[in-house]
């Protein structure tokens, strides 16, 4: 809930440039698979159990966000899911020239807001224990829309200083996701899912944007080397922002039917 | 003179009356008892001459066999410190009663059966005068190992194999008694206490040679010792003992293979020869067995210095022993066969032929046996099948009927079968269920479906109660 | 005179590019690390084996199983010590065999199926029939499934194939068909587990590579639990449907409910 009120307000709905037909597109394709994939022999499921809710526990507190989804089991050791991702994370910015001046970071903070659908492949690799039960490997792709704040230090002909803020909005993001993880089942409906992986984000920024002058592109750049990854950054990209590390996700869900 | 004469008159006539008294209570007796026993054997042998049913189990299971069941009620070992502590005796007790429980459950003994009574009287006979007797508990089991094994809980169990193979009722007395004094002394528990200390057995290869045979030669020695003390005790001839365990260990047959070759219409040369059944069944198993055979030669030895002998073979009775021993051979072939031991029961068959050349149930095994045979070999799982029977194959008889099967051609065998087959059928085959049956499945595997479905249906007509009815119906309508 | 092309840049242009980006990213020494992690969680996370043989004419007699007598689940737990000696442990074998057998049962109602499980624990003295007809006919069974295989040995050792079908299984004795009219169902099963617990070899490269991990798994044993079930049909005289799995994993509650539903599934399907 924190993560949600602390969304910020001025964000524009999700209904602009035709992308919401791409969302509804993947999720009749994701109803699809599902209805079809019942006639696909041995396909078990937990005990007959094969669609499931989960939500991530350590989104709220690495991410400022949340991160929750349906998976359903479509083949005997395949599953495939549905995730909505909501991050509103802050970074503290490091600008050169404003710590030349005054020897600290910036004392605004910035940040990027992040909705992003996805969807979600796993496949368990033990063979005799049907999914959603075990060890498996996942890949993640995920499609949203960020938006972005940051400041920009100017210094006025060389007399005085002050941080501009600036607002990027629907910035067009992607992250991919890739790593293995372990599920387990408690009492015949809970769910508990850790895993663990590589994450690649990145803002795709549009050149035509006015308030992105050339040098802010680097600024953002800068700080979002965390937007994917959410325990340790490997990397960052200059020309579509975003990073590229490691993620770790603890997730607890219920079996539905 | 006369009184003379009458002195002698009366003196003969005592003597005609002793002799009289003598003939009527000793000769007579003696010929009344060989005229029963001739009768009995002819009973007995005419008995089995025509046929014989299989024992199965009915009624009620009895209270002793019902309660080894359980697995949560343990049989209660009273032991003392053996140099182990609380938890292993405790450990020991567990494992006894699952293990025993396991045997129980696995169809392998008999109940409500004709010998079980008889081995029990042996045994009570045995034990008379033996304190704390009352607690042992006589079972026959299927297998057909000529051996017996007693547990620590007084769990006496003899195989039928054994009663197949001895010859008197003092030899069995002598393996009951054997067994019983394992138990008075404790060895299964001492067995166990000597197992739980492998670093002191795995030393050299001879002590694992050692201990791979139950009990050590000691506790052997010593349950022979008590063994013969009990048999004279009770008033059996002791001295049997070294041959009971001599016809415990072999099972030689005087030219056995010829039988089987003359009735299987087989040319001697096909046979495997010079093979032995030491080279057949690999260097370390023959070293266990020579190993075996030397410690029971010390035995034998002993037996006989310290055995007495005297008249008593039989104590309970002469014909029950007769009876069930001839039973059990007819069983064990019964039991090989469900063992999936298609050669020992085919050989084993046809030696039993030797005395019931026209008992139907022998004709039928033989039949089946030689069925099953040619089944694997055209699946090509005989050699499979015969490696898992290899350790029943002691005898160079066995060893060479196996090898034959073994190298047999498919054909060579699908004739074999089906000349036999053929001629049974047209013996039996309105009256034996089972050449019936496998008259039809020899068919359907040889010639297909449309060549058996006659021979289904001349099941289906003259056995309509029949165990195969189900399976005849259903290969018709298929 | 260059004229600029201003190509507008799709999403599948933009995965492409990033791939692009992703390329030029060097190896750098975290990186290898955790891509060496991700490997090793891989290839000792929990793995299992299956194997399921059935005869063609079963699958197609799909809506005729309606019921499967089950003879006495067998649960056998094995531990091996760490001086290499393999003991059973009865006892509490013997309350696991308890909860197998409501699992089966469970599981084989959410499945459709109607088990009747003969439960040995729960035999009364009049029951003698355990004795005259389903033991000898689980001996049967197991010793023709032992004895006998689908196809030639060397020819399966070849096909790693998890689902096989064939044409005529392992054959039975045809004088148990009898048994098809008594319990009103031709289909006769043998089930059970056995769980060996080894002692730990300790996987040091995921100790020293992944330690929260590799603590875990230096200090938990190891366990293999194997599954199987034999359905025999009696009027067929044949072993029509044979399963065997196997799971790293200890044989709890979850991970039975897990094996029995899907074997039941992959039977009544």
């Amino acid at each position: 809930m924190t993560a949600l009120i602390s969304y910020h307000s001025n964000r524009k709905q999700w209904t602009t440039d035709g992308r919401r037909q791409t969302t509804k597109g993947m999720l009749w394709a994701f109803v699809f698979c599902c209805f079809t994939c019942f006639a696909w022999g041995q396909t078990t499921g937990y005990q007959g159990k094969r669609l499931m809710f989960k939500t991530d526990v350590v989104s709220p507190i690495s991410e400022r966000g949340i991160n929750m989804g349906l998976e359903y089991v479509v083949l005997r050791n395949v599953v495939i899911g549905l995730d909505f991702s909501l991050t509103g994370r802050q970074y503290t910015q490091n600008l050169p020239t404003y710590y030349e001046l005054h020897n600290a970071s910036p004392p605004v903070k910035a940040s990027i807001r992040d909705m992003q659908v996805g969807i979600t492949g796993q496949y368990f690799l033990n063979t005799a224990l049907p999914a959603p039960k075990g060890s498996y490997v996942f890949g993640k792709y995920y499609i949203g829309q960020a938006d972005i704040f940051a400041v920009d230090h100017i210094i006025r002909e060389g007399k005085d200083d002050y941080l501009e803020g600036f607002q990027i909005n629907n910035v067009s993001s992607h992250q991919f996701d890739l790593g293995v993880g372990y599920q387990e089942v408690f009492f015949g409906f809970l769910l508990v899912d850790f895993d663990f992986g590589m994450s690649a984000a990145s803002l795709f920024l549009n050149k035509n944007n006015e308030e992105l002058l050339p040098h802010r592109r680097d600024i953002v750049a800068d700080f979002a080397d965390k937007h994917g990854p959410n325990i340790f950054s490997l990397g960052t990209w200059r020309d579509t922002p975003g990073g590229i590390g490691l993620s770790v996700h603890l997730k607890i869900g219920i079996l539905l039917f | 003179m006369k009184s003379n004469w009458n002195f002698k008159f009366f003196k003969n006539k005592e003597l005609i009356t002793n002799k009289l008294f003598h003939f009527l209570c000793f000769d007579l007796k003696f010929g009344f008892t060989f005229f029963v026993c001739i009768l009995s054997c002819a009973v007995l042998s005419a008995q089995f001459e025509t046929d014989y049913a299989p024992i199965e189990i009915s009624g009620e299971i009895p209270p002793r066999f019902y309660h080894s069941l359980k697995g949560k009620t343990e049989i209660e070992i009273v032991l003392e410190d053996e140099g182990m502590n609380r938890s292993r005796r405790k450990d020991f007790s567990t494992k006894t009663s699952f293990t025993l429980r396991e045997i129980f459950l696995s169809g392998s003994i008999y109940y409500n059966d004709p010998c079980t009574p008889y081995v029990r009287e042996v045994t009570k006979k045995l034990t008379e005068e033996l304190v704390g007797s009352e607690n042992i508990s006589v079972f026959i089991s299927r297998f057909v190992s000529p051996n017996a094994a007693i547990w620590q809980d007084a769990t006496l169990i003899v195989n039928i194999g054994l009663l197949a193979r001895l010859e008197n009722e003092a030899q069995l007395a002598f393996v009951i008694a054997h067994e019983i004094a394992h138990y008075e002394n404790k060895h299964p528990f001492l067995q166990y206490v000597r197992k739980q200390k492998p670093a002191n057995i795995q030393k050299r290869a001879l002590d694992n040679l050692k201990a791979s045979v139950a009990y050590t030669q000691q506790n052997e020695i010593a349950a022979d010792a008590f063994a013969l003390e009990l048999l004279n005790r009770a008033g059996y001839d002791s001295r049997v003992g070294a041959r009971a365990i001599e016809l415990m260990m072999n099972d030689k047959v005087a030219d056995g293979i010829r039988d089987v070759g003359r009735l299987l219409d087989i040319e001697g040369t096909d046979w495997c020869g010079d093979l032995e059944a030491r080279t057949y069944m690999g260097k370390d198993r023959h070293e266990a067995h020579h190993f075996a055979r030397a410690m029971l030669q010390q035995r034998k030895a002993k037996i006989n210095t310290d055995g007495t002998s005297n008249d008593g073979l039989f104590l309970v009775s002469e014909s029950d022993f007769e009876h069930i021993r001839r039973m059990a051979q007819f069983e064990v072939i019964e039991n090989h066969f469900r063992e999936a031991d298609y050669v020992s029961a085919l050989y084993q068959s046809i030696m039993l032929q030797r005395i019931y050349p026209e008992n139907q149930y022998l004709q039928g095994k033989i039949v089946e046996s030689l069925f099953q045979l040619y089944l694997y070999k055209k699946r090509g799982e005989m050699r499979h099948l015969l490696k898992t029977s290899q350790e029943n194959y002691l005898t160079t008889d066995l060893s060479r009927l196996s090898c034959f099967m073994n190298q047999v051609e498919e054909s060579t065998l699908e004739r074999i079968t089906g000349t036999y087959l053929k001629e049974q059928y047209e013996r039996y085959g309105r009256t034996h269920e089972i050449i019936a049956i496998t008259a039809a499945r020899y068919t359907e595997f040889t010639s297909g479906r449309a060549a058996a479905k006659a021979h289904f249906e001349h099941y289906i007509k003259h056995f309509p109660t029949g165990k195969h009815y189900l399976y005849a119906k259903g290969r018709i309508l298929k | 005179m260059k004229i600029p092309v201003k190509i507008k840049m799709g999403t599948p242009m933009k995965i492409a590019f990033m791939k692009r980006q992703m390329c030029r990213f060097s190896f750098s020494l975290p990186f290898s690390f955790s891509l060496i992690f991700s490997l090793i969680l891989i290839f000792s996370a929990c793995r299992g084996a299956l194997q399921v043989d059935r005869v063609r004419e079963f699958k197609s007699e799909k809506t005729n199983i309606g019921k499967i007598v089950c003879i006495d689940p067998d649960f056998e737990l094995l531990i091996t010590t760490g001086n290499r000696k393999t003991e059973r442990q009865y006892k509490r074998a013997s309350a696991k065999e308890i909860q197998l057998n409501n699992i089966l049962v469970r599981n084989a109602r959410k499945n459709n199926l109607t088990l009747e499980l003969v439960d040995t624990e729960r035999l009364l003295p009049s029951d003698m029939e355990y004795f005259s007809q389903l033991a000898p006919l689980k001996r049967e069974i197991l010793q023709v499934s032992f004895l006998q295989d689908f196809l030639n040995r060397k020819k399966r050792r070849n096909q790693q194939k998890v689902f096989n079908r064939y044409e005529g299984g392992p054959i039975i004795a045809s004088h148990f068909s009898y048994l098809a009219d008594e319990y009103n169902t031709p289909y006769f099963a043998v089930q059970g587990i056995t769980t060996h617990r080894k002692p730990n070899n300790g996987r040091l490269v995921l100790l020293l590579t992944a330690p929260p991990f590799g603590v875990a798994d230096f200090f938990s044993p190891e366990v293999d639990t194997y599954y199987y079930t034999i359905i025999a049909d009696v009027v067929r005289a044949e072993i029509v449907y044979r399963e065997i799995r196997k799971v790293d994993a200890p044989a709890s509650d979850t991970n039975l409910n897990a094996l029995v539903y899907d074997s039941f599934n992959i039977i009544s399907q």
